[in-house]
């Protein structure tokens, strides 16, 4: 699309003076690349298609013209990015464009995800300034930010506008405060859309032996589940070990595991803390989810409790489950006939399974986890190209041209990624998925973002490891993690801590603030 | 045996003690007699001092900020370590009543080094008495045992990894053996997991134990084994009676230098297990680390580190009672 | 001691040991000889049938792999193996020098008290990780953050100990009245230790310098932490193949295992004799 710009200016001249008709225009827009959905947009806009499609591209051309001027102005001609391994397929076709056009060179380092939260603290006490940008978590924001590693974006976002909140392509609500600001101030610039959907063989499905004696036992159509115990039902109902087919692919391995726990508990519409920081899992609630996780062991697959992220979409790819719960990324893995001989076009995917609240009522809740994106180190010799940087490759636009590229596990977030996706985002997932994507994240929760993230979040972790290998009782595994979730908030400060919980429990969907009781915290 | 045969072969043992002690501490080397040059200060400074400012530079000084880093509250996200508050003993009271993930990862790392040290122990002397007989190809044979510990133990910790993965070469074997519902799955299960670690640092550090033992056993003199066998001592009673007594110092010298290092254990166990399941196998280094570098709790992180240290020189110092002043004699 | 022949079942038992003793190693080179489809195969296989050199070229052409369509590593390891030897050699250079002239000074001359090998004992006790961060703090403040120089120096201090005492133990074995004979002849004490000393214990010489070649070529943590953009070494970049969440590439790291530890097995070999004193702080003689 970049290289055609001009022809594209041409032809938004050409129509807006009435030479080119409707029809035309939408056929040489797609000619360009341009989607059929931006070019609907354009099309339609009351103040003509060159002002829409300046809007649309803003993000982006603003950028550039920051990074120019900034490049020009600085003396080191090199941007070095932090990242997480295996993230890099998403970033590398921009290499050329920055080193060509701008004269900056590109460099990536790349360590293991949870060194990257190491070496970012680690600057706020070595100061080398050997990162330029960082690609971190959400969970690091708060830490990085009172440790002063990397800066307060909102002051750029102010004047440079990245279209974060924009209601057309912006970054979905409520992912978009979730995963980038802190205390309402934005730290980071998302770049990965990381939910976590459930995908189903479609094949199994549409079976009408399998459907039939489905039917005939439980009652109701054999499809995708709606609810968790639809989803234990029909696990069970699939499971046929002797054949190495297992029921679902679910994570049991420590660092995951927490997550299958906190959907579960979203599900119930509970949130990790109450508004006087008491953590709320060691309840009803949390005692019903491991129970119902641990009926579940009963029909996941036998290495779910190594499962990383690659091992479990190969299993799923070589066709050794029947459900699988996990990242987007993992649908264009099994979608892909290279990664998944056995489920290449045999995909149902759906929201995650809603959950039966105490008035009767379906509550669906999606679980927002990790969610990478771009900060800019305090100590960076140019910190405004460093920002350009974020904003240029996270803008509506090049954003949709990144995430299409394999080798990369970038994943939809910004709302024209799944409501007007460009033809190579419909063929890297599907429009049902993209569709089925937005109506999960919509309602996702946030993970452990505040201060002292990660030691929540492995506190939370290692109980819930503990109970399900059998280790230690359920109760006792929420009560310890209770205990070591108290212990973390008063060293990290209560007072902290609150103020930035309550930030993150106003953004979220009406559903879930309601269920919570969040709605009432004022 | 008679009594007096009995007391001849402690007696025996006793005296071959300080022999071998003297032959394997180096106390017969030849510096011994005279004494030290003396009368040349500048030359004596001239050695010295590079060793000591690199010394003072490199060691003292961190140790000195660590200590004050544990009586503060700093962490990062309250700013410099300057700004930081002092809160005396905090930490260490913090650790002491409250943390109860650090004394389990104490706890935890003893029992792990006493059960690793006894293993090694054991099977390097198994090994050195084994080498005591005379076989063909012993050069070469040597040197295989002692291959293990000149692996990185950043490799070792993987490749044992991949050894123990539930579809490794240790869990075929064991199908062969028991059949396939034997197969245990490694890293799911804390004592299963635990033994992994042991195995992993037991076959890493036995061959010290057979290196150190070996040069012992070599070591000891003849004359107290010939006497012990001339009294009608059997083969077993002069290992366990006289030639064990012997090997005492040399034997406390490998605890020592290995219970140091296994005190700290972290490479291996942090490519292998990282802790898990849960902190089943999080030694203390490990929890420091995490402290350190992933929570970025840095002051609480030193104090638990001072305490580590505190307890190591008890322990090490109370191990090195019995050789002490043979050890530091020998030193001059 | 008496000397007796081994008999078929101890034999048996040593048999059993050896196995014990080197199959992690035999898996080990096994592993970086197996193409992708091998690595994590289910049941595991033992020996590749169609060996290739794949991963050992992907170590310093990442795209290499990708013919077996895999992705994940993008970063060569050649920077990590440049920087190891480096970090090594340099360090070893140093701590060798300055642990000789300690060595000379403790074995010859009364400057240090009797407690000293305590003290630099317990220097050893100190658990990495916390001693790391005053480090991060000091080379912040001396700018030799993310530099060789910071972890040379860190390097040199840690095996200090072990080098001084491994040589001691060899300058004592001197009797002194070669060096007074030397002196005689008319040198100064200090041309004697050069020219007689040092020359006369070369042998424990090289077996101290080949142990604290291996000592630095295998710390891990303290690289580790200390690594930027500029410093990497090899355990390093080992542990980089291996992610929390994304998996392994087995094959690649083995074959940079295989190549780490090949200079530290031919090494170790070729100073075995010496291995016992140089471990236990020159405390066991042979």
């Amino acid at each position: 699309m970049k290289n055609n710009r001009t022809e594209i200016e041409s032809l938004l001249t050409d129509f807006d003076a009435g030479g080119v008709s409707r029809r035309g225009f939408l056929r040489r827009m797609a000619a360009f690349g341009v989607s059929a959905a931006v070019a609907n947009i354009i099309v339609q806009s009351p103040f003509g298609a060159r002002q829409a499609f300046a809007a649309i591209m803003g993000s982006e051309e603003r950028a550039w013209a920051l990074a120019k001027e900034a490049a020009a102005k600085a003396t080191k001609k090199s941007l070095t990015v932090l990242i997480p391994t295996g993230s890099i397929g998403n970033m590398t076709p921009y290499v050329g464009k920055w080193k060509n056009e701008l004269g900056i060179d590109i460099t990536f380092i790349e360590e293991p995800d949870e060194v990257v939260h190491t070496k970012g603290m680690q600057e706020a006490v070595a100061k080398t300034g050997a990162y330029d940008v960082l690609m971190p978590t959400a969970m690091s924001y708060p830490d990085w930010i009172d440790a002063g590693v990397i800066y307060d974006l909102t002051p750029w976002t102010e004047k440079y506008q990245p279209d974060i909140f924009d209601p057309q392509w912006g970054v979905v609500f409520p992912a978009s405060h979730h995963a980038q600001l802190y205390n309402g101030r934005v730290a980071g610039l998302l770049c990965d859309g990381d939910q976590i959907t459930l995908l189903c063989r479609d094949d199994y499905i549409r079976n009408p032996d399998k459907a039939k004696a489905f039917a005939d036992k439980h009652g109701y159509a054999l499809s995708t589940p709606k609810t968790w115990s639809q989803y234990r039902d029909i696990a069970a109902f699939m499971h046929d070990p002797a054949n190495k087919f297992f029921g679902s692919l679910e994570y049991r391995s420590r660092y995951y595991v927490k997550w299958m726990f906190m959907q579960r508990l979203a599900s119930k519409g509970r949130l990790w803390f109450d508004k006087d920081m008491n953590p709320t899992f060691n309840s009803d609630e949390g005692l019903a989810v491991l129970d119902d996780m641990m009926e579940m062991n009963k029909y996941l697959h036998p290495d779910a409790f190594s499962f990383t992220w690659s091992s479990n979409y190969n299993a799923f790819g070589r066709g050794e489950g029947f459900m699988n719960i996990c990242w987007p990324s993992g649908f264009k893995y099994s979608k892909a006939p290279s990664t998944g001989p056995a489920t290449s076009g045999k995909i149902a995917a759906t929201v995650m399974p809603a959950d039966k609240l105490k008035d009767g009522t379906l509550l669906y809740a999606g679980m927002f986890c990790w969610g990478y994106g771009y900060a800019v180190s305090k100590y960076s010799a140019n910190p405004e190209l460093a920002y350009a940087y974020a904003q240029w490759m996270t803008s509506p636009t090049i954003s949709m041209d990144a995430i299409p590229y394999l080798g990369g596990y970038s994943d939809p977030y910004r709302i024209n990624h799944m409501k007007q996706p460009t033809q190579r985002m419909i063929d890297t997932y599907s429009p049902e998925y993209l569709e089925t994507l937005y109506n999960n994240i919509v309602n996702t929760v946030p993970d452990f973002c505040l201060p002292g993230g990660f030691e929540y979040q492995d506190a939370l972790d290692k109980e819930i490891h503990a109970c399900m290998t059998g280790e230690k009782a359920p109760k006792k595994a929420l009560d310890d993690a209770a205990r070591s979730f108290d212990r973390i908030t008063r060293r990290v400060g209560r007072e902290k801590v609150q103020k930035s919980w309550l930030v993150l429990a106003k953004n979220l969907a009406e559903p879930i603030k309601k269920a919570s009781g969040a709605d009432q915290w004022g | 045996m008679t009594s007096s045969a009995d007391a001849a072969l402690t007696r025996l043992s006793r005296d071959g003690q300080t022999e071998t002690e003297d032959r394997m501490l180096g106390a017969h080397a030849p510096a011994r007699p005279g004494a030290p040059m003396r009368g040349n200060l500048g030359l004596a400074r001239f050695f010295a001092v590079p060793g000591q400012i690199v010394s003072v530079l490199v060691l003292v000084m961190p140790l000195l900020v660590a200590l004050y880093m544990s009586f503060t509250d700093w962490t990062p996200t309250r700013g410099s370590l300057l700004d930081a508050s002092f809160v005396g003993f905090e930490n260490y009271s913090e650790l002491l009543i409250y943390d109860s993930r650090f004394l389990e990862a104490v706890t935890r790392t003893v029992l792990i080094s006493v059960v690793c040290l006894a293993f090694e122990f054991t099977l390097g002397l198994g090994l050195a008495v084994l080498f005591l007989r005379e076989f063909r190809g012993k050069a070469i044979l040597f040197s295989a045992f002692l291959t293990p510990m000149m692996i990185l133990p950043v490799v070792v910790g993987y490749t044992f990894w991949m050894l123990f993965q539930s579809n490794g070469p240790i869990n075929q074997v064991i199908a062969l053996v028991a059949g396939e519902g034997a197969m245990p799955e490694w890293f799911r299960s804390a004592p299963l997991a635990i033994a992994t670690v042991i195995v992993t640092e037991v076959w890493h550090w036995t061959p010290l134990f057979f290196l150190i033992l070996l040069s012992g056993l070599n070591a000891v003199p003849e004359n107290p084994v010939r006497a012990a066998v001339i009294l009608g001592a059997s083969p077993r009673q002069v290992f366990w009676r006289v030639v064990l007594p012997m090997l005492k110092p040399v034997i406390i010298v490998a605890f020592v230098i290995r219970g140091m290092e296994v005190i700290k254990l972290f490479d291996e166990v942090f490519m292998l297990t990282r802790g898990g399941p849960g902190t089943a196998t999080e030694t203390i280094s490990l929890y420091i680390y995490k402290l350190a570098f992933n929570d970025f709790q840095l002051a609480y992180g030193a104090a638990a580190a001072f305490l580590v240290l505190i307890g190591t020189l008890v322990i090490i110092n109370f191990m090195l009672l019995p050789v002490r002043d043979q050890l530091l004699e020998a030193r001059r | 001691m008496l000397v007796r022949k081994l008999t078929w079942p101890l034999a048996f038992l040593m048999a059993l040991a050896l196995v014990f003793t080197l199959f992690p190693v035999f898996w080990i080179v096994m592993t970086a000889i197996k193409p992708p489809t091998d690595w994590n195969a289910a049941p595991a296989i033992w020996i590749p049938h169609e060996p290739t050199l794949v991963n050992f070229r992907t170590l310093f052409d990442p795209n290499a792999i990708r013919e077996y369509g895999v992705g994940g590593v993008s970063q060569a390891a050649t920077a990590s193996v440049l920087g190891s030897i480096f970090a090594s050699v340099t360090a070893t250079f140093f701590s060798i020098l300055i642990g000789l002239f300690a060595a000379i000074g403790l074995s010859r001359y009364a400057t240090m008290s009797k407690a000293t090998p305590l003290v630099i004992l317990s220097g050893r006790m100190f658990p990495p990780a916390a001693i790391a961060v005053p480090f991060v703090i000091i080379f912040s403040a001396t700018n030799v953050i993310d530099t060789y120089s910071g972890l040379i120096a860190i390097y040199v201090a840690v095996t200090l100990p072990f080098s001084t005492w491994m040589l001691k133990s060899f300058v004592d074995d001197l009797p002194r009245e070669i060096e007074e004979a030397a002196m005689i002849d008319g040198r100064s004490r200090l041309m004697a230790h050069l020219t007689v000393t040092i020359p006369l214990i070369r042998g424990g010489l090289f077996a101290t310098t080949m142990l604290i070649f291996i000592l630095n070529w295998s710390e891990f943590m303290f690289a580790l932490v200390l690594s930027y953009t500029n410093v990497t070494t090899i355990p390093v970049q080992l542990a980089k193949y291996v992610t929390a969440t994304a998996g392994t590439l087995y094959g690649v790291q083995a074959a940079l295992a295989v190549l780490a530890m090949l200079p530290l097995v031919i090494g170790g070999f070729m100073i075995q004799s010496h291995l016992a004193r140089g471990m236990t702080f020159g405390a066991v003689k042979r």
